[in-house]
C-alpha cells in the first residue's frame, strides 16, 4: 500500500495479513495489552524493547518481557482490524457486543484473561465481524486452555488453532497463500500483455491505455479515476481455468441477498472450483495498486 | 474474677461485670449481690431525702442548657460485660458462700458499685457540666465539702462519699430525675441517654430486689408478665426523659402504666446494652383493648359492619367469579372479632385496627422487640401516619394516597379508602355497557392513554408491622387505583360495596380490570376532494369505526408556477375539500402506526417531488399536502400517503418511540424528527403491514440499498473490495442520486449486517509542524 504524505490519497488494498494480538506481561500476569500489526513478530520485539518504537504502555521495565497469548487475523482491511482492536479494548461499550451478551460490563471489571478471550469470542461471532471469517491462533498453552475452557460459554463457528511458535504459524500460513501469489503474478502478466476480455461480460479490459498521464494528487481525482469504468478491479480465479473477469461481474454472478452483498466464494463456471472471495479481492486490489503506484503520490 | 471496668481503674476491688446469657444465672447472681446491700442503702438514704423537700423547684431561666459536647466519647456507656463460663460462675457463687458474710457483702457491694458508681460518677460529671453551663451554684448544703456544689451534685455525690456505698433507690433516682428535668428541661440526647441507662439499671436492681424479697411474685418471669407500673415518675417525666411523642405518651397512658421498665430486658441478654425495650404484644394488646374505650374508637369505621354486609352483597353480585370467592374466607375471619360501634368513617384507621387485631402475636414475635425509646421506625411511623390519617381523613382523604392522586376526582371521598375487594365484575359490566360518549372520544387527536399506575405494594404508605398490614394497605391502595379510572364514570355504584380482598387477589384483578375500561381511539383526519355527505347513522362495523365529517374547505385555485394542474383537476374547477375524521378503536396490541392506511410502493421519483416531504414545514400545512398530492400522483395514492403521514404526525411521541423500537431503530429525539424519519421510511418501505417488525423492516431496507449499490459500478466495487466507506458519502449518494434518504443509524446497521467497513471522513492535515496534534473532530 502506498503511504503518501497526504493521508487522503491512498489506494485501498486488502492486506495479506493484519493481526490483532493480545500480550501478557510475564512478570506481572495481570497486565494485558491489546494491539494490532501487520507483522506481529516484529511488533513483539518492539514491545519488548529489542527494537525501537515500542508502545508506551509496554515500555516499563517492570512489565517486560511480554508474551503473546493469541492473534486474530483475516481482516479484509486495516481499518476493520483497528475497529476490532478498539472493540476488544472497550468491550463494555462497543456496539458490536450487545448489552445482554456482555461479559465485561465496565472498565474495571471483566479484565481477566478469561474475559478477554470471551470478548474475542463475542466479537468474532458478532454481526459485523463474522462476515470476515476471522482466524484465531492461540500462542500460549495456558491461554489455550482458557480458550478451550470457554468459561462464558460463547460458541463460535470459526476455526481456531494453536501453535507454540508464531513464526511457524505464520510461515505455514504464508505457505498456504503461495498459490495466491502465483495467481497474482499471472494476472499481472495477462493484463499487461494485451487487452483482454472479461470472461463474463466480454468487455475488453485495457489497463495500460487507461492510465492517466498526470499524477493524481487528491482523493477526488482518484475517485474520478476509479469510477469503476476505467480501471476496474480484475480478478482471476485460482482454478486451472484461470478465468479473468471484473470483480463486479463476479459479484453479480453470485447474486445478492438481503443478508449479504459480498459473496463468500466464487465457483468456477467451468470447473466448479471454489475460490475464496477475499483471495480474489486481495489480488484485485493488489493489482490495481501495482498499476497506480507510480501515479499516486 | 477481678477485672477492671471502664473508667474504674482507681478501684482495684471492683469485680468485673458479669453478664450471662443464661438469665437464670444472671438473676441469681444479682440476687446474691443486691439483697442486703440495697436495703441498707435505702435506709441510709432516707434521711438524706429530707433535704430535698425544700428544694426550690422553680425553673431556672433558659440559657442554653445543653451541655457542651464532651470530648470523651464514653458518655454513659454501659459497662462492658465480660461473660464468664458457667463453671467459673458456680465456683464464684458457691465459693462466695463459703466466704464470710463480710466478704460476700463486699463483693456484692462492689458489684453494685460497678453498676452505679461508675455511672454515678459520670452522671455527676454531667451534672457538673450542666451546672457549669448554667453557671449556677445553688450553694452547697453539705458544709463539710469545701467545694461549692449544687444540690443535685450533692445528691449525686453523697453516695460516693459514703463508704463507697452506692446505689440509689428507685425513688431517689426518680427524684433526681425530676430535679434534673426541672432544672434542665432541655437536655442533650446524650445526657438523656445516660440518665435512661441509669434508670434502667436501677429498675433492674429494684426488680431483682423485689423478686428477692417477694417470693410470691415468683421472680423474673412473673415480673415481666405483669403490667408495668410507674415508679413515681409522672407521665410527663417519662415523656421528658424518653423523648416520647404525644402519641407514644398517649399509648403509655392507655396501657395504664408507665414505661415498661421491667427487667424483661434481661430475659434476652441482647438488650442489655440497648435502649429500653418492650414487647409489641405488651404494648399493643392492652392498647387494643383500651381502644375499645378510647375516644379514638369512634373513628373506627362501621366498615366492619358494612364489610359484612357487603360481603353478602358481593357474593350475590358475582357470578362465576371463582377466584374472588376464595378470597373471602381468607380475610373475613380476621375481621369478625372487631365489633365496634360508632360510625365516623375514617377508614384508614381500619388498617390500624387490622394491625393489632389481625396479627396475633405469636411467641416467636417476642423477639421482634421495638425500642420504646425511639419507638422504632415501623411501629412509630405506622402510628404516626395513622394518626395523621385520622386527623385529616375528613378533609382530604386523597392526600395520603400518593400515586393515584392525580387520577382522583374531587368527588371521590370515602370510597377509595375502604378496604374492598376489587369490584371488577360489577364495574366492568357497567363500563362495557355504557355508551361511549362521543365528546370524550373525539376530543383530542393526540391520544393519551391514561395508564393507571400500579404501585408496588412496598410503597404503601403505612409501614406494616405484620404481613397482614401490608396486605391490607396494598389492597387499599390498589383498590384506590382501580377505582380511579372508573370513578369518574360510575361512582355511585361503588360507594356501598366493599369487599374483602387479599393482595394476591388484587394483583390478579388489577390487570384484568384495568385493561377493560381503557379505550383508545386512533383518529385520523382525511381530506377528500369533493363534497361528501355522511349518512348519519353509520352502522358500526367490527372495528368500531366512527366517521364524522368535520367540515369543508374550498381549495384556492392553483396559480403557482411550479405546479402543473392535473388534467383531472380541470374538470372540477371549484373543488371543495371535505375533511373527515375517522376514529377507530384500538385494541390493545395493535400497532398504532399501521393504522388504517395502506401505502403503495411509490416508485422512485425525482427529488423535487419529495423535497417537500423532507421540509420540516411540510407537516404543518395541509395545503401543501394537497399540492403534493396533485403532482403526478393519483388521488388515491395521495390520500393514502397523506393518511399515513397524518397518522405519524398524530401519534404521540411515546407511540412513535415504540414504533421506532419495534422496527429495530434507535429512537431519535423530538417528535418532529421521528415523524419525519418515519415518513421518509414510509416512502420506500411498506410500513402498513401489521406484521412488520424490525427484521422485516431491516431486510426491506437492505434489499433496497443493495439494489442501488449493485446498480452503481463505483459503489459496487468499493463494497466488493472491502474498502472502508465513508458513511456520509454513502448517505449522500443514496439521497441525492437514488432518492433514498436514510438516517445514519439505519445505514450503519445496514453496513454492519453487510460487512461493509465504515469510517469517518479523514481530517485534513494541519499545516505547520509535523508534531501538531490533530484536532479532534466530531463524527459526521
Amino acid at each position: 500500500m502506498s503511504i503518501p504524505d497526504e493521508p487522503n490519497v491512498s489506494i485501498h488494498t486488502t492486506p495479506n495479513l493484519y493481526t490483532v494480538y493480545i500480550l501478557q506481561s510475564i512478570p506481572k500476569p495481570r497486565s494485558i495489552y491489546i494491539g494490532s500489526s501487520p507483522d506481529p513478530i516484529r511488533r513483539l520485539r518492539q514491545h519488548n524493547g529489542e527494537l525501537k518504537a515500542g508502545a508506551y504502555r509496554t515500555s516499563r521495565d517492570n512489565f517486560r518481557p511480554w508474551k503473546q497469548l493469541c492473534i486474530i487475523h483475516g481482516f479484509p482491511s486495516k481499518i476493520a482490524a483497528l475497529q476490532f482492536e478498539h472493540a476488544l479494548q472497550h468491550p463494555y461499550q462497543t456496539r458490536h457486543i450487545s448489552v445482554d451478551k456482555r461479559v465485561s460490563t465496565s472498565k474495571t471489571n471483566g479484565i481477566s484473561v478469561h474475559h478477554k478471550l470471551g470478548n474475542v469470542r463475542l466479537l468474532i461471532s458478532s454481526t459485523f465481524f463474522r462476515k470476515f471469517d476471522l482466524k484465531v491462533c492461540m500462542l500460549d498453552p495456558h491461554a489455550r486452555d482458557i480458550w478451550v475452557q470457554n468459561k462464558f460459554v460463547i460458541n463460535i463457528e470459526n476455526d481456531w488453532t494453536f501453535s507454540d511458535s508464531i513464526l511457524d504459524y505464520l510461515r505455514s500460513y504464508s505457505l498456504k497463500k503461495k498459490n495466491e501469489i502465483g495467481i497474482f503474478e499471472k494476472t499481472k502478466e495477462r493484463i499487461l500483455q494485451c487487452p483482454i476480455d472479461c470472461a463474463l461480460c466480454e468487455v475488453p479490459i485495457n489497463y495500460l491505455e487507461e492510465q492517466p498521464d498526470c499524477s493524481i494528487g487528491s482523493k477526488a481525482e482518484l475517485d474520478s479515476l476509479l469510477d469503476g469504468k476505467k480501471l476496474p478491479l480484475i480478478a482471476m480465479l485460482s482454478c486451472q481455468c484461470q478465468l479473468l473477469a471484473h470483480l463486479t461481474c463476479w459479484g453479480n454472478r453470485s447474486g445478492v441477498t438481503s443478508d449479504s452483498i459480498i459473496p463468500k466464494a466464487i465457483e468456477c463456471p467451468a470447473c466448479s472450483y471454489s475460490t475464496n472471495w477475499i483471495a480474489l479481492v486481495r489480488n484485485a486490489t493488489k493489482l490495481r495498486e501495482y498499476m497506480l503506484k507510480d501515479i499516486v503520490k | 474474677m477481678n477485672g477492671v471496668v471502664d473508667g474504674e481503674e482507681d478501684n482495684p476491688f471492683l469485680e468485673s461485670s458479669v453478664n450471662f446469657v443464661s438469665t437464670q444465672m444472671q438473676g441469681r447472681l444479682e440476687e446474691l449481690h443486691s439483697e442486703s446491700l440495697v436495703q441498707d442503702a435505702q435506709m441510709a438514704k432516707l434521711s438524706q431525702l429530707e433535704r430535698f423537700r425544700s428544694f426550690n423547684t422553680s425553673l431556672t431561666s433558659g440559657a442554653d442548657t445543653k451541655p457542651k459536647l464532651r470530648k470523651k466519647t464514653a458518655v454513659l456507656k454501659p459497662n462492658k460485660k465480660k461473660s464468664i463460663s458457667i463453671t467459673n460462675l458456680m465456683k464464684e457463687k458457691y465459693s462466695k458462700e463459703a466466704h464470710s458474710q463480710e466478704s460476700k457483702d463486699k463483693l456484692t457491694q462492689f458489684t453494685i458499685c460497678s453498676f452505679y458508681s461508675g455511672k454515678k460518677g459520670k452522671v455527676s460529671e454531667i451534672i457538673k457540666r450542666i451546672e457549669r453551663e448554667e453557671g449556677n451554684g445553688d450553694g452547697r448544703i453539705k458544709p463539710s465539702e469545701g467545694n461549692p456544689k449544687s444540690d443535685l451534685q450533692e445528691s449525686v455525690d453523697i453516695e460516693l462519699d459514703d463508704n463507697d456505698k452506692l446505689t440509689y433507690s428507685k425513688r431517689e433516682w426518680n427524684l433526681i430525675l425530676k430535679k434534673i428535668k426541672v432544672k434542665f428541661p432541655n437536655l442533650s440526647s446524650k445526657t438523656k441517654r445516660s440518665l435512661q441507662n441509669a434508670s434502667r439499671q436501677i429498675n433492674r436492681q429494684m426488680s431483682t430486689l423485689r423478686s428477692g424479697t417477694d417470693t410470691e411474685e415468683g421472680g423474673m418471669w412473673s415480673q415481666q408478665a405483669g403490667t408495668p407500673t410507674p415508679e413515681e415518675l409522672d407521665i410527663e417525666d417519662i415523656r421528658w426523659l424518653y423523648n416520647l411523642s404525644d402519641e407514644q405518651v398517649r399509648l403509655l397512658g392507655t396501657t395504664g402504666g408507665g414505661v415498661h421498665r421491667s427487667s424483661f430486658s434481661e430475659e434476652s441478654g441482647i438488650f442489655e446494652d440497648g435502649p429500653f425495650v418492650t414487647t409489641l404484644s405488651q404494648v399493643m394488646e392492652p392498647l387494643s383493648e383500651k381502644k375499645l374505650s378510647a375516644p379514638r374508637e369512634d373513628n373506627i369505621a362501621e366498615e366492619t359492619d358494612e364489610d359484612h354486609e357487603s360481603e353478602d352483597e358481593y357474593t350475590e353480585a358475582e357470578e362465576g367469579e371463582e377466584e374472588d370467592q376464595e378470597e373471602i374466607p381468607n380475610s373475613s375471619p380476621e375481621f369478625s372479632p372487631i365489633k365496634i360501634r360508632s360510625v365516623d368513617s375514617s377508614p384508614k384507621l381500619e388498617v390500624q385496627e387490622s394491625v393489632y387485631q389481625k396479627e396475633p402475636i405469636s411467641s416467636h414475635q417476642r423477639e421482634s422487640l421495638f425500642s420504646w425509646n425511639t419507638l422504632s421506625l415501623p411501629l412509630q411511623e405506622t402510628q404516626e401516619k395513622q394518626v395523621e390519617m385520622v386527623n385529616t381523613s375528613s378533609s382530604s382523604p386523597s392526600k395520603h394516597v400518593r400515586e393515584p392522586e392525580e387520577i382522583f376526582s374531587s368527588s371521590v371521598t370515602h370510597t377509595p379508602q375502604k378496604i374492598k375487594k376489587v369490584l371488577e365484575p360489577l364495574v366492568v359490566e357497567e363500563i362495557v355497557s355504557s355508551p361511549v360518549r362521543p365528546a370524550e372520544v373525539f376530543k383530542t387527536p393526540v391520544k393519551k392513554t391514561k395508564l393507571p399506575i400500579i404501585s408496588n405494594p412496598d410503597s404503601s404508605p403505612t409501614k406494616s408491622v405484620g404481613q397482614a398490614d401490608i396486605d391490607q394497605s396494598s389492597a387499599q391502595l390498589h383498590q384506590e387505583q382501580i377505582d380511579s379510572p372508573i370513578v369518574p364514570q360510575q361512582q355511585t355504584s361503588l360507594s356501598s360495596s366493599s369487599v374483602y380482598s387479599t393482595a394476591l387477589a388484587n394483583f390478579a384483578r388489577t390487570d384484568t380490570s384495568l385493561a377493560i375500561p381503557k379505550k383508545r381511539y386512533h383518529t385520523s383526519i382525511v381530506e377528500i376532494s369533493g363534497e361528501i355527505e355522511l349518512i348519519e347513522d353509520i352502522p358500526e362495523n367490527s372495528d368500531n369505526v366512527k366517521i364524522r365529517k368535520i367540515g369543508t374547505r374550498i381549495e384556492p385555485p392553483i396559480d403557482s408556477e411550479d405546479e402543473i394542474a392535473d388534467s383531472e383537476e380541470e374538470s372540477k374547477p371549484n373543488t371543495s375539500i371535505s375533511i373527515i375524521e375517522i376514529s377507530r378503536e384500538i385494541i390493545n396490541n395493535e400497532d398504532l402506526q399501521k393504522g388504517n392506511t395502506s401505502i403503495m410502493q411509490v416508485p422512485s421519483s425525482p427529488r423535487n417531488q419529495f423535497g417537500a416531504i423532507l421540509d420540516s414545514d411540510f407537516l404543518k400545512s395541509d395545503e401543501h399536502e394537497v399540492k403534493e398530492a396533485r403532482e403526478g400522483r393519483t388521488e388515491a395514492e395521495a390520500e393514502a400517503v397523506k393518511e399515513e403521514i397524518d397518522t405519524f404526525s398524530k401519534m404521540t411521541a411515546t407511540q412513535l418511540k415504540e414504533s421506532f423500537i419495534k422496527l429495530g431503530l434507535k429512537p431519535v429525539k423530538g417528535k418532529a424528527k421521528m415523524v419525519q424519519v418515519l415518513n421518509e421510511l414510509s416512502q420506500h418501505v411498506d410500513l402498513s403491514q401489521k406484521e412488520v417488525d424490525g427484521e422485516d423492516f431491516q431486510k426491506n431496507i437492505n434489499n433496497k440499498i443493495n439494489d442501488r449499490i449493485q446498480g452503481n459500478g463505483y459503489w459496487y466495487e468499493k463494497v466488493l473490495s472491502f474498502e472502508p466507506i465513508i458513511l456520509s458519502d454513502l448517505q449522500n449518494w443514496l439521497e441525492v442520486d437514488e432518492g433514498i434518504s436514510l438516517d445514519t443509524d439505519i445505514l450503519e446497521r445496514y453496513c454492519d449486517i453487510m460487512g461493509i467497513t465504515t469510517k469517518v471522513k479523514p481530517l485534513k492535515p494541519l499545516e505547520g509542524r509535523g508534531n501538531v496534534k490533530r484536532r479532534r473532530r466530531k463524527v459526521d
